[in-house]
């Protein structure tokens, strides 16, 4: 238990050498590396800050880009929808004025058609009057009337005028004996022939050959050919005339 | 533990100087730590490795026990105290070795530790604040406490080297007694009772050191402060 001088020196000199040592060799490499390491820490910790700030101002401006692409969205699907509906309604009112053209034109067709009908109807009924009319001549056995029709054809003959009897003339220009082809529709007698023949000699001056024959379709009256002269003097004629006449003037009125 | 003896002996004389074998053993614990720093800070790199997780974790808990009682003068403290832990502790477990001694079962070892720590109570109080500034602590609250100061001082310091010593010795001691007494069937609890004390006294030494440290240099500060 006695102190040894030599051992409490040389022991305070060892301690401090080996605080020296440990002091060089081990605390300060390990606390730097430490300390380094806690700076790299530090170091990626504000790199990661930074990222993050960085991260987080793209999410802003992703954020605020897509509201904006979301108002430039529905102003683009506002326009779409008004020029659609401008569109829309100038088609509806394009075809409504088609739809109205031909109603229009379908309105003057349908008039037009109405009218032919009419029109046709106008001379289906003048034709069965005329053939009515036909009808009930034919059934009269109108023979005093073909007698007057004769007796009017020789006054007309009589007092023709000049220019048609210059044409007369011109068909028996040749000085030929010249056919003529009377057709009646009951039989002439010999009075009424001979009146026939003088009355045609006096207008064509010329050597007649006279053929008589019958057809009581011409219900009264006669029709007489004399080259290309056909001189229609019978109710059947003067009905069809009529008829055609009536015909004539519906399409001109048409 | 049946080699244990009560004494010192001495290994060798360099002309009148004694060298003990407490002496030769610390020298050899400080050879032994210093080899082992240098080959466990070696090749360190970025990436730590498990021995330089280790030795950081050590270095780290060192300079946590430090910063805590410390303060801000950790960092100078660090190292001195850190270093009194490593060799208490490495020195203390030393008597577990078959063939060798703890060297602070030596009173001349102890009373050097003691010294060492009394001396840098002194140290770090003047590199602080300057000499004028730390000795008038003395002198207050007035002139007459100087020598109950210095009582203090002096009774402190033989206190932390006689409580080591005593401990250290009592326990090799009565470890050797129970030996001898009921041979080896308490051999493991022995071992372990000394480790555990081993470590106690180690930390106790180096706690109080610490204490003594910081004491001397807050108190000076505080002194500063109020006369401000």
């Amino acid at each position: 238990m006695e102190l040894n001088w030599t051992t409490f020196i040389l022991e305070i000199l060892n301690f401090l050498v080996l605080v020296w040592l440990l002091k060089r060799l081990f605390y300060r490499p390990v606390q730097e590396m430490i300390e380094k390491r806690r700076k790299g820490i530090e170091q990626q910790f504000e790199n990661s800050r930074k990222i993050q700030e960085r991260a987080e101002n793209l999410q802003n401006q992703y954020e605020y880009r897509l509201e904006e692409w979301e108002s430039e969205r529905q102003a683009a699907r506002s326009n779409l929808e008004n020029e659609l509906a401008k569109e829309s309604r100038r088609l509806f009112d394009k075809l409504q004025d088609e739809l109205e053209a031909e109603r229009k034109k379908q309105e003057v067709l349908t008039e037009r058609q109405v009218k032919e009908q009419l029109e046709k109807a106008e001379i289906r009924a003048l034709e069965l009057g005329a053939r009515f009319a036909a009808s009930v001549l034919k059934e009269l056995r109108a023979e005093q009337l073909e007698a007057r029709i004769i007796d009017l054809l020789l006054r007309q003959l009589g007092e023709i005028s000049g220019e048609k009897l210059n044409g007369l003339a011109t068909v028996s220009e040749q000085g030929r004996q010249q056919e003529v082809y009377i057709v009646s529709a009951y039989p002439l007698n010999r009075i009424q022939q001979q009146k026939l023949e003088e009355c045609l000699q006096k207008l064509l001056s010329a050597p007649l050959a006279l053929s008589f024959s019958e057809d009581d379709e011409l219900i009264a009256g006669l029709r007489m050919t004399i080259g290309p002269w056909v001189i229609r003097a019978n109710l059947k004629d003067e009905l069809k005339t009529f008829a055609d006449m009536a015909r004539i003037s519906g399409k001109h009125f048409v | 533990m049946g080699d244990v003896t009560i004494g010192v002996d001495t290994l060798f004389f360099v002309g009148p100087f004694a060298i003990s074998t407490s002496l030769g053993t610390s020298l050899l614990l400080t050879a032994v730590v210093s080899l082992a720093a240098w080959l466990m800070v070696r090749r360190m790199g970025g990436k730590p490795t498990r021995r330089q997780a280790v030795t950081e974790a050590i270095v780290s808990g060192l300079e946590d026990a430090v910063r805590q009682v410390a303060g801000v003068h950790a960092e100078r403290i660090m190292p001195f105290i850190s270093t009194l832990w490593v060799f208490l502790i490495c020195g203390n477990l030393l008597g577990l070795v078959p063939g060798m001694d703890s060297p602070t079962r030596d009173l001349s070892v102890t009373a050097a530790l003691a010294v060492t720590v009394f001396l840098s109570v002194h140290w770090f109080g003047i590199t602080t604040q300057g000499w004028g500034n730390y000795f008038r602590h003395y002198l207050s609250p007035n002139p007459i406490m100087l020598p109950f100061h210095i009582i203090s001082e002096i009774t402190r310091t033989v206190a932390l080297a006689v409580r080591l010593f005593g401990n250290m010795m009592s326990l090799e001691l009565a470890a050797f007694l129970v030996l001898m007494v009921a041979g080896f069937l308490v051999p493991i609890p022995i071992l372990m009772l000394h480790i555990v004390e081993a470590l106690v006294q180690a930390y106790i030494f180096g706690m109080l050191a610490l204490i003594y440290v910081v004491g001397g240099i807050q108190s000076h500060e505080e002194r500063s402060n109020s006369s401000r």
